[in-house]
């Protein structure tokens, strides 16, 4: 596996960052994947690879206020950036292509 | 509500140190919002599921660490090596479903059993008693030659003469509990009373919330009358009132003052239903033969119980040397407070159960070790391989015992779970106050979790020192022939253990079964089944002459009498089987004077003339008593069949002979008129000579009243008005049946019965278990031999008596050495068993008979599957 390509969870987690916008968190990324992909995530993983993707330059992370319901914790919210969007065109470019004429097999 | 305090300590140790604010903010926020939608315990349940995650991912990043830039400390890197092993180990298990179900369901059954045992026996073991520093008290008990079950008291005499002279035993306190009749404050109330010396306070720790205790000054004799309320009974009856100081009772129509509250009830014996607390009241000349009081002291810094024992023990002996009569039968003896807090016969029974777990246990390790055996065998070559390329010993063994551990742990988890299903259970049935309240406690999950870790380690230590030994060339070459003379002997003499643990334990229980049914089944002599009785304490200033007590009686019998329902009525002085017997010697037989031992005597007892008639205790000659045997006729008895034996040789040689009775007045020479079948004494399961007075020529000053009724029941509120409308200020004690009585005697017999069986059961099914793997496991190592006898011609039938042989022969040894073992645990229980013998030949040949059974048939399948070998099929897979 190396540095550039995307795994399929990172995929799913950077989609979810892209919907979000600048307000994505480990809760609404997790909530996000659970919901349409109806994947039982755990927040453990979600913040595993949202460190890799950090790590690899693909997501910018700002730390934003406690709150009480946090328990006084502070909150980070993570957002894509350019790398982070190019590898993410790039993979689902990749998907598409492998996709292509196999439609009919999709269809419901 | 927060989350889980310990899930949140695992995800904050797993977690990366950078992420660890935000991902346990993250999950309190989410934890918080699942509380609101799904309640506490599904938002707990899923914090959970949220660290468990997160622990596994920890662990599978940690695994392949190497890539990631940050490369971990060696320290951390050999944690991770564990780790990785911890996921391989699950992993196998479950590759192999039906191997990791029956090492945790063994394991859990084993662990169960320990735990539900340890669940009972625990208060027992570590409880903290309600009393100050009880591990230097010394408790005194009297052990009289004649019988060593008595627990003899002391004489107030022989109690002030130790306190003034006893140095090794110091503070030395004296108590009696009685029942008394409290007056002077709403209705007549029957109290219990608990009469101690002002040392016992002191002794104990015992300290009174309202007012002050007793002191040495209330002792002496003539001093006015005080009495502290029990804590129960100063809210029950006084509404915890502090003004209750200073107040006048007549306890017993003494005028006495309350001078304090006790600051909470004693929960040690039965003294948490004491409702009085009084001064122990010593006479100017102390009685030397009412022994009545109970003697507890602190050992002198120094001082040993074994010390303190032949100092009280020389006492006694120059005491004797002036006072045969009274002192010289009696023996001091000084024990531990956990000694006095438990009868015998009961650590006896927990001892022996102790032993059936231990067993148990070791028969489920001895099948697990025989199943990692096998699992090792199939890795054999892997294990070569891997040392070959260099791998040390631990490395090789690691994978096993975390494995193992796995097993371990998880059956402990399933154990938890039974053995609370079990005590629930316990709970529910019991009688006894402490059984009802055994739980899992923190010592219990202690225990638990301690077995849980040694009990792997037990089960495959052993297998796992074969590991890595010998040539790994010889295994890579012998590939097909796994297993090997050695690990065959192996199995075969753990399989025997077994089979001889197993068989001990069955005999065993069997026993202990064979005493609950005869205990349940024991005929004490009178019918058990209709009865009520209830006690009564007539008080003194109403019923101040023997006259006036035995027209209460009379009338009273009469009134219940007549209450529709009611077959019969009676009154007596107590109950057999469940009062004291008070003994009673006589003279006038056919077998006076030989030897002072030999003087005749009795337990007696005064009752009113229908009391045969209602406990349904058969006249084998003469009558019963009759109301012409009233106070001012002739004295008469009445003879129990034994008493009537062993005096005068026959009952009809009874009937008319005259015998000279004690009695408040001096002696009196009463005929015996009649013989009744006996009833069983206090010891429950013995008779000693019996003998009857009527309660109208010899009235005591408390009675217990017996009701008999097709229903008796039913019958409580009548008889609560009814002795309302006889006397308002007489108080009666909860009217039980007498088959209530009996039930909180030996009720929990059938529990203690019901764990020796189940562990037995346990044992026997776990040893089949045991036996069956062994032999199946040989007969699919033997295939090729098998096979190559078949298609030389050897018949199926032949090849199906050697494997069912090979079994029987594993199974004669453990038969052995089982009847061996049962034979010594047989005498370890002999004093608790009843109607049947440590030995009983049909136990020991019934027990055999059903471990051979078991033996054969669960051997029948390996054995079936050994004659059903298709050699071709065998041979062509060379």
């Amino acid at each position: 596996v190396s540095d550039l390509t995307v795994g399929e969870f990172e995929l799913l987690v950077l989609l979810a960052l892209l919907r979000q916008g600048v307000e994505g968190y480990g809760v609404s990324i997790a909530a996000d994947i659970c919901e349409r992909t109806g994947r039982d995530v755990s927040l453990g993983a979600v913040y595993k690879t949202l460190d890799r993707l950090t790590a690899k330059g693909w997501v910018l992370a700002r730390v934003g206020d406690p709150t009480p319901e946090r328990g006084g914790r502070r909150k980070k919210h993570f957002r894509l950036s350019a790398p982070g969007l190019r590898a993410l065109r790039q993979a689902l470019a990749g998907l598409r292509n492998m996709t292509d004429g196999l439609e009919s097999a999709f269809k419901v | 509500m927060r989350p889980p305090s310990l899930a949140r300590q695992i995800v904050a140790w797993l977690a990366a140190p950078e992420s660890r604010e935000y991902l346990l903010g993250d999950l309190t926020e989410a934890f918080t919002a699942r509380l609101e939608r799904d309640g506490p315990r599904r938002a707990r349940r899923w914090y959970w599921r949220q660290a468990l995650l997160a622990a596994w991912h920890r662990g599978r990043c940690r695994q392949d660490g190497s890539r990631t830039p940050d490369r971990p400390q060696p320290r951390r890197l050999n944690m991770s090596e564990w780790w990785r092993d911890v996921r391989f180990g699950v992993r196998t298990l479950a590759r192999t479903p039906v191997y990791a179900a029956v090492a945790v369901l063994t394991v859990a059954l084993a662990i169960g059993a320990n735990t539900v045992l340890f669940g009972i026996a625990n208060p027992l073991l570590v409880r903290t008693l309600p009393i100050k520093d009880a591990t230097t008290l010394g408790w005194v008990l009297f052990d009289s030659p004649a019988d060593v079950n008595a627990r003899g008291l002391a004489s107030p005499a022989q109690f002030l003469e130790w306190r003034g002279q006893a140095r090794s035993l110091t503070d030395l306190a004296a108590r009696e509990t009685h029942g008394a009749t409290l007056t002077g404050h709403g209705d007549a109330e029957h109290v219990t009373v608990l009469g101690a010396t002002a040392s016992l306070y002191a002794l104990w720790g015992l300290h009174a919330s309202v007012g002050r205790v007793v002191s040495a000054a209330d002792e002496r004799p003539g001093a006015p009358h005080v009495a502290l309320l029990s804590h129960h009974y100063w809210e029950q009856a006084f509404q915890a009132a502090p003004e209750v100081l200073g107040q006048t009772v007549f306890v017993d129509s003494q005028p006495t003052t309350i001078i304090g509250v006790m600051e909470s009830d004693l929960e040690l014996y039965g003294y948490g239903s004491i409702d009085l607390w009084t001064p122990e009241q010593f006479e100017a000349t102390p009685s030397r033969s009412a022994r009545t009081l109970r003697v507890v002291g602190r050992l002198a810094p120094g001082a040993t119980r074994a010390q303190a024992t032949s100092e009280l023990r020389a006492l006694v002996t120059e005491s004797a040397r002036i006072h045969p009569e009274t002192d010289a039968a009696w023996t001091p003896r000084v024990i531990s407070t956990r000694e006095a807090m438990t009868s015998p016969e009961t650590w006896i029974l927990l001892s022996l159960l102790g032993v059936v777990v231990g067993f148990v246990l070791l028969i489920a390790c001895a099948n697990l070790a025989n199943l990692v055996l096998t699992r090792l065998v199939a890795r054999r070559q892997d294990l070569a391989v891997r040392q070959g390329l260099g791998a040390s010993r631990l490395e090789l063994v690691r994978p096993l015992l975390i494995e193992s551990l796995l097993v371990g742990l998880a059956g402990g988890a399933l154990a938890l779970a039974i053995a609370r299903g079990a005590l629930r259970l316990i709970n529910a049935t019991a009688y006894d106050a402490m059984l009802q309240r055994v739980d899992i406690d923190r010592n219990v999950l202690i225990f638990t979790a301690v077995l849980s870790v040694l009990t792997p380690v037990l089960f495959s230590l052993w297998p796992a020192l074969g590991v890595g030994r010998g040539s790994i060339a010889d295994v890579l070459r012998q590939a097909r022939t796994a297993g090997g003379k050695h690990t065959e002997r192996r199995r075969q003499v753990l399989v025997g253990v077994q089979v001889a643990l197993a068989l001990s334990l069955l005999v065993m229980s069997s026993l202990i079964l064979q005493t609950v049914v005869n205990y349940q089944h024991l005929d004490p002599g009178f019918d058990m089944a209709h009865e009520l009785t209830f006690r009564v304490e007539p008080p003194a200033h109403r019923y101040p002459d023997d006259r006036s007590r035995g027209r209460f009686a009379a009338t009273a019998v009469g009134a219940l009498a007549a209450i529709p329902g009611v077959t019969a009525a009676a009154a007596a002085t107590h109950l057999p089987v469940f009062d004291e017997d008070t003994m009673e010697t006589f003279t006038g037989t056919l077998h006076d004077g030989q030897r002072d031992a030999d003087r005749p005597s009795a337990s007696s007892y005064a009752i009113t003339p229908t009391f045969f008639r209602t406990l349904g205790i058969p006249v084998l000659a003469g009558r019963a008593f009759t109301d012409v045997d009233g106070a001012g006729s002739a004295p008469v008895v009445i003879l129990g069949r034994l008493a009537a034996v062993k005096y005068f040789d026959t009952p009809a040689q009874a009937l008319g002979r005259v015998v000279s009775l004690g009695s408040r007045t001096g002696r009196i020479e009463a005929t015996v008129v009649g013989v009744v079948g006996d009833t069983h004494s206090s010891q429950v399961t013995t008779t000693v000579p019996q003998l009857y007075v009527p309660f109208a020529q010899r009235p005591a000053s408390a009675l217990t009243l017996i009701v008999q009724a097709v229903d008796p029941v039913t019958r409580t509120a009548d008889i609560r008005r009814t002795m309302r409308t006889l006397d308002p200020e007489v108080a009666i004690s909860l009217p039980k049946t007498i088959q209530q009585l009996a039930d909180a005697d030996r009720g929990d017999n059938r529990i203690v019965g019901g764990l020796f069986l189940g562990f037995a059961v346990l044992a026997l099914v776990l040893a089949a278990g045991g036996l069956y793997g062994v032999i199946a496991y040989s007969v699919g190592l033997r295939q090729r031999e098998i096979g190559v006898r078949l298609a030389l011609g050897a018949a199926p039938r032949s090849v199906g008596r050697l494997i069912l042989s090979e079994s029987l022969r594993v199974t004669a040894y453990g038969v052995a050495g089982g009847l061996l073992l049962a034979w010594l645990l047989g005498q370890a229980a002999a004093s608790v068993l009843y109607g049947v013998s440590p030995h009983d030949p049909a136990t020991f040949g019934m027990m055999t008979a059903l471990v051979f059974l078991v033996a054969v048939s669960s051997v029948c399948a390996p054995v079936a599957r050994a004659m059903g070998v298709n050699p071709a099929t065998v041979l062509r897979g060379d």
